[in-house]
């Protein structure tokens, strides 16, 4: 787990501004405030792939759409994940809000970097499990993967019982706000990826986002 | 059948294993729903039961754990698999025992989640409804947020006359997912449920620490259901059946009478403790009661002086008075963060005033205020509807403040003091008023505490407060309250509060006295002085006081807090150091940089101009050359928030400078995030800014149905309304929302924001306005405003 300044710059749309030394600390205190109050927790479970539809063998799962099916091809068995840094964190920027509005934004991008670091600890942890590599980290609600897939990936991971995550029915909204859950397939063949974190915004279409990664 | 007949203390009761992974070990596919198979597979449900009683349980939960309308998607199948269910278990448990199984939702309840606490209890009625029939008891299990529980727990006591166990899933740390402690859920669940206890996540050794914890701090029988230690990817469990047993000796010698299995346990399991149960006696419990009150997160022990802040409360504060009429919750959250900070352990709440609704108030500020803060309340009050109210919407155990030795307070308030579990704050006062003498109060304060235990209170939730008198006016009552207090706490159990304030009435430097009565008054044995914590000489007194009496070991406390004391001319070092950076720079540089000085600035500009002028030629197009920045991207958000937090100081201080009655605001905006949304840091950040340009900003909140939005802009006569809304599925409740404020509000102009939301589907939603980002929001706004 490393929260990265410069992620976090990005999540607050920093463009190479100039900034003080007295935000500059700021900004360490969130991480430091971040990384106390976090409790990351993650339930990870492995599927053989079957296709036609395409779907988890074992479990009552499909996987819809042609963009996760295109992600996965190569693949003949997957993981998912359910990743969570807890409640904490959330209740902290709340409450910040109305007396630090500033500090409050600076945890949300802090515990923003968090998750996705724990992710790919995670991911990381199960590349180094495995001969072969990995594909990255897919999502409901990536290209055309449904959101209402969300559903599944609380019913199969077991989410609220496991890790304490909770999915509102009408909107598929997870709470903690900051959780992840994600396919992620195991190729048949190919070496496995070194790179900590594969490009994460390369297969996203929306080429405007001002959250952009260029790395 | 009676709890008390169910749970005796010397005879060890057996529950069952897990259920779930009999099923799964059945060929039930992960993630199936489970009740189906009461319908569609009833004979292999009968027989894990079946298996269970032939094992040796006494009790066997239902096969309907998650049957509840929200899992299953229709009432009628909640009724159909529970009747199923509860026939299934019967049929196998002959005359053995029947427990309704209710499970969490899988929904959250607000303010972390969006459901209702209201639903919840619907939710949860319609589950004991079905399944009362048939069942002996219900058990309420693996919660992990007391709220739900409370919610749960309040559906079967009020729908059904059956026994209720109740347990909680905790992590190592002894707190649940949601951050509630093993000792809140003691503690606040006590008064709801006839057996406690504790269930899943971990194995029997891990769980230990924490279920001392819990019989540390309840009465009623107790209860462990562990999982077999911990899965492994394929779902094999680390803790055999022998090792089960044995690890479960340590129960019983703690005096956990009633034992089962979860996740991984098998008929085997509870075999093994069939044979342990013949071997081991239950070991005694013998804890003293402790006097507590909690929220879900934080419990206060009473065992020593406890500060209750006073604030939150309209009576003789203006400011207070005016944020309640305004629905101003900022105001309020500042008055509860302030207090916290400045030492306060329980905050009274307080929402009297004749020209609002008071219960509606009450319950809402109840709810706003413990989710911003951890300490728990004080309710208070003299209308027994609002204080039902707010004690059923209270996640934790309350005090109510207060009854007083009436006859009509006493039989219409401390019936719902019993039923919510809270304690009591008592008035030595009836309708003769307050006797002049001490045994004249100790006697109305007997007659409260018989009354409260005639209700099942015990006398240690009691508080009575003996009433401050003003020295001025009757010299003698000061010494007589001091007696009235010492005299009860040599004589009863109960606990002490007061009101110090009073006693200076009419007096010079009023401060000096307050001091001085206070140490008398925890001298002579008050436990909860309720008093304004922000002044520093309240809690000196209380922190001297702690030395005083060894309540602060060691003056460890004392020393930490007050090392650099230096007087009360000397209190902020810190601020006046970042003052002096820079002497020379103007209000445009300051706010730009999100420097402190500009408040000083503004100061100073106030001695030459006119407040508004100050405003309009200064502060104004100071934010506006921020915005500017801002757009361009010579600035990013965290540099915006800093000058328009910046800017916010400013404007307090030309407010000051006004007459009063006089409005510096520019205008009165509503925000909301809409209904099914509660990710409001966008909403949050708009609103900051707006304010600090001077807007006027009602938040509605996060997860804001329609219609109180409609109401809303209606009551305050709105002109400009911002929505909220960060994902494809819930723009529906905002173009929802938009469609109603038209129909209703046709005048109010309409702007709206989030992560997902494009300029072209706002425009095809109705908005007035598509503002990406919250300098977007400020110019429009100053576009609808100026325009008027």
């Amino acid at each position: 787990m490393n929260i990265e300044k410069k992620e976090l710059l990005r999540y607050l749309g920093y463009k190479g501004q100039e900034y003080t030394p007295k935000l500059d600390s700021q900004i360490d205190k969130a991480i430091e405030l971040c990384l106390s109050l976090i409790t990351p927790r993650s339930v990870i479970k492995k599927f053989a792939l079957r296709k036609d539809p395409l779907s988890l063998v074992g479990a009552d799962m499909k996987l819809l759409g042609d963009n996760i099916a295109k992600h996965l091809s190569g693949c003949e068995e997957i993981y998912i994940m359910g990743a969570t840094v807890g409640f904490e964190v959330e209740k902290r920027v709340s409450h910040l809000m109305s007396s630090d509005p500033l500090a409050a934004v600076l945890l949300d991008s802090a515990s923003i970097c968090a998750i996705e670091s724990y992710c790919d600890d995670l991911c990381e942890e199960l590349q180094a499990a495995n001969a072969t590599a990995l594909t990255s980290r897919f999502s409901c609600g990536y290209g055309d993967f449904p959101l209402y897939q969300q559903k599944d990936f609380v019913r199969v991971l077991e989410l609220p019982k496991r890790i304490g995550v909770f999915m509102n029915e009408e909107s598929f909204m997870l709470s903690p706000q900051k959780t992840v859950t994600a396919v992620v397939g195991i190729k048949k063949y190919g070496k496995p990826n070194k790179t900590r974190c594969m490009m994460k915004c390369v297969g996203c279409e929306n080429k405007e986002c001002v959250y952009r990664s260029e790395s | 059948m009676k709890a008390s007949k169910i749970f005796k203390k010397d005879k060890i009761l057996l529950l069952d294993g897990a259920f779930g992974t009999q099923l799964q070990k059945r060929g039930l596919a992960g993630g199936a729903i489970p009740e189906l198979l009461n319908v569609n597979d009833p004979e292999l449900v009968y027989s894990i039961s079946k298996e269970y009683i032939d094992s040796g349980s006494d009790i066997v939960y239902t096969n309907t754990f998650g049957a509840n309308r929200k899992k299953l998607g229709s009432s009628e199948e909640v009724r159909r698999l529970i009747k199923a269910g509860v026939e299934l278990a019967r049929k196998a448990a002959g005359d053995r025992l029947v427990a309704l199984d209710i499970g969490p939702t899988g929904a959250l309840i607000e303010p972390l989640g969006s459901m209702t606490f209201d639903e919840a209890y619907e939710i949860f009625k319609e589950q004991v409804l079905a399944g009362k029939d048939g069942a002996d008891l219900v058990v309420v299990e693996t919660m992990s947020d007391l709220y739900e529980l409370k919610a749960a727990l309040l559906a079967v006591k009020e729908n059904s006359d059956l026994p209720i166990m109740a347990s909680m899933t905790f992590d190592e740390s002894g707190r649940t997912f949601t951050g509630c402690s093993v000792e809140a859920f003691a503690i606040t669940a006590s008064s709801f449920a006839d057996a406690l206890g504790i269930n899943c996540s971990l194995g029997p050794d891990q769980l230990y620490p924490i279920m001392q914890k819990l019989v540390d701090n309840t009465d009623l029988p107790v209860f462990i259901k562990a999982n077999a230690g911990l899965p492994d990817s394929e779902m094999n469990y680390s803790v055999s059946p022998e090792e089960f047993a044995k690890s479960y000796e340590k129960f019983i010698d703690l005096g956990v009478s009633v034992l089962g299995g979860c996740c991984g346990t098998t008929p085997e399991y509870i075999e093994k403790l069939d044979t342990l149960r013949k071997t081991k006696k239950v070991g005694k419990r013998n804890r003293v009661y402790k006097t507590a009150v909690c929220s879900s997160t934080k419990v206060v022990y009473i065992d020593g002086v406890k500060v209750v802040g006073e604030r939150i409360n309209p009576t003789g504060k203006k400011a207070m008075k005016q944020a309640l009429i305004d629905r101003d919750f900022n105001y309020i959250a500042t008055q509860t963060l302030e207090q916290v900070e400045a030492g306060a352990d329980i905050l009274d709440v307080n929402a009297g005033l004749p020209q609002i609704d008071e219960t509606e108030m009450l319950t809402q500020m109840v709810k706003y205020i413990q989710s911003l803060t951890d300490a728990p309340l004080q309710i208070d009050c003299s209308k027994p509807e609002a204080i039902e109210r707010a004690l059923r919407y209270y996640n934790g155990k309350p005090i109510v403040n207060s009854v007083n030795a009436e006859e009509k307070s006493l039989s219409t308030i401390l019936p719902l003091v019993a039923k919510y579990g809270a304690s009591v704050v008592g008035l030595t006062i009836d309708e003769d008023g307050i006797p002049k003498t001490v045994e004249g109060r100790v006697k109305l304060a007997e007659k409260i505490i018989e009354r409260a235990k005639s209700y099942g209170i015990r006398e240690e939730d009691v508080y009575i407060d003996c009433l401050t008198l003003t020295v001025s006016a009757e010299p003698e009552q000061a010494m007589n309250t001091l007696k009235a207090i010492s005299t009860l706490k040599s004589k009863y159990k109960i606990k002490t509060a007061l009101g110090v304030s009073n006693i200076s009435f009419g007096l010079p430097a009023r401060q000096i006295v307050n001091g001085a009565f206070l140490t008398a008054a925890m001298y002579a044995g008050l436990d909860l002085p309720i008093l304004n914590p922000n002044i520093p000489e309240n809690m000196q007194a209380v922190d001297a006081f702690k030395v005083l009496s060894c309540a602060d070991k060691n003056c460890m406390n004392y020393t930490a807090k007050y090392a650099d004391y230096l007087g009360s001319q000397l209190i902020k070092k810190e601020s006046d150091k970042q003052e002096n950076v820079g002497g020379e720079k103007d209000i445009f540089y300051c706010i730009e940089k999100g420097l402190d000085q500009a408040r000083e600035l503004t100061k100073s500009l106030l001695s030459q101009f006119p407040p508004l002028q100050v405003i309009d030629d200064y502060l104004i197009p100071a934010l506006n050359k921020v915005g500017d920045n801002y757009e361009k991207g010579k600035i990013f958000l965290p540099q915006l928030i800093a000058s328009a937090d910046c800017a916010k100081a400013c404007f307090e201080e030309v407010k000051k400078s006004l007459p009063t009655g006089a409005q510096a605001d520019k205008g009165k905006i509503a925000l909301a995030t809409v209904k099914g949304d509660v990710h409001d840091i966008g909403k949050n950040i708009v609103k900051t800014v707006l304010e600090n340009y001077g807007f006027k900003v009602l938040d509605l909140g996060k997860n804001v149905p329609p219609m109180n939005v409609v109401e809303a802009v209606k009551d305050f006569n709105i002109k400009l309304c911002g929505l909220s809304a960060l994902m494809t599925t819930t723009l529906e409740g905002m173009k929802e929302t938009i469609e109603l404020l038209r129909l209703h509000c046709p005048d109010c102009k309409i702007m709206v924001g989030g992560a997902v939301l494009t300029e072209e589907y706002a425009m095809q939603i109705g908005a007035d306005k598509y503002c990406k980002d919250a300098n977007q929001s400020a110019k429009y706004a100053m576009s609808v405003f100026n325009a008027d």
